[in-house]
């Protein structure tokens, strides 16, 4: 499975804080999760076309759309930060 | 050290602390953050902006601390420091509770303020924290500003 967590405006958005997908074949990177997300939820779909691109992280770590993923990996999409 | 809490935090013990576990520094910066009532926008303008009721601050349980801590790591690589102590609290927050603190010590005053510095620019833009604002007329995410962002860039030298 790979896990999958919205944060802020971005979980708000979402309706919901986290997401389970089976791990597959085709879901290799981050880019590859954005397409299949995009393509089966709409609300996904609405924040990847939005001019205010999320963050990402793998693993709890910052990543990029070309960042590998694999079973058991943790993706976070998430808002700029406002910390501090 | 580091802490990610919904407590309040004390700064005359967190001051005595660090100054016990420090125990040759020649200076002490310690640095609160506080909620303010008025958030201002992205242009200063104050008629865009309501007076704060609360404020909640939602982070990424986990990634939260290994950011932190990788900021204070940095900090401490790049400063001769004898002792780093951050507090960042989560959850609801009023008008005028203290946010985050930071504290470093040194042998030398340099050191000290410029790391303080530098860990609270990456605080701001590099850890996941996000800060909602509740008036009385709405509630909103903060957005980030491009101010903050910015500040990252000094420290690229």
């Amino acid at each position: 499975m790979i896990t999958v967590l919205y944060f802020a405006s971005i979980r708000e958005h979402m309706g919901r804080g986290e997401d389970q997908l089976e791990a597959s074949e085709d879901l290799t990177t981050v880019a590859a999760l954005i397409r299949y997300l995009s393509e089966t939820d709409s609300s996904f779909s609405e924040l990847s076309q939005s001019p205010n691109q999320p963050l990402i992280s793998v693993n709890q770590i910052f990543a990029e759309t070309s960042s590998p993923v694999s079973d058991g990996d943790e993706v976070g999409f998430f808002p700029p930060m406002t910390g501090g | 050290m580091i802490s990610v809490q919904t407590e309040d935090f004390d700064v005359e013990a967190e001051y005595a602390a660090l100054r016990h576990r420090a125990s040759d520094a020649g200076a002490i910066v310690l640095f609160t953050g506080l909620v303010r009532e008025l958030y201002d926008t992205e242009s200063d303008d104050l008629e865009g902006s309501d007076k704060t009721e609360r404020l909640f601050l939602e982070h990424y349980p986990g990634m939260t601390e290994k950011q932190v801590e990788s900021i204070s790591q940095q900090a401490l690589k790049r400063w001769p420091l004898l002792g780093v102590r951050i507090i960042h609290r989560i959850g609801e927050l009023y008008p005028g509770d203290k946010i985050v603190l930071v504290a470093t010590a040194s042998r030398h005053r340099q050191a000290a303020f410029e790391s303080a510095d530098f860990i609270m620019d990456f605080l701001k833009s590099r850890a996941p924290f996000w800060k909602k604002q509740t008036s009385l007329s709405e509630s909103r995410w903060i957005e980030s500003r491009r101010s903050d962002t910015d500040a990252l860039k000094r420290w690229q030298e």
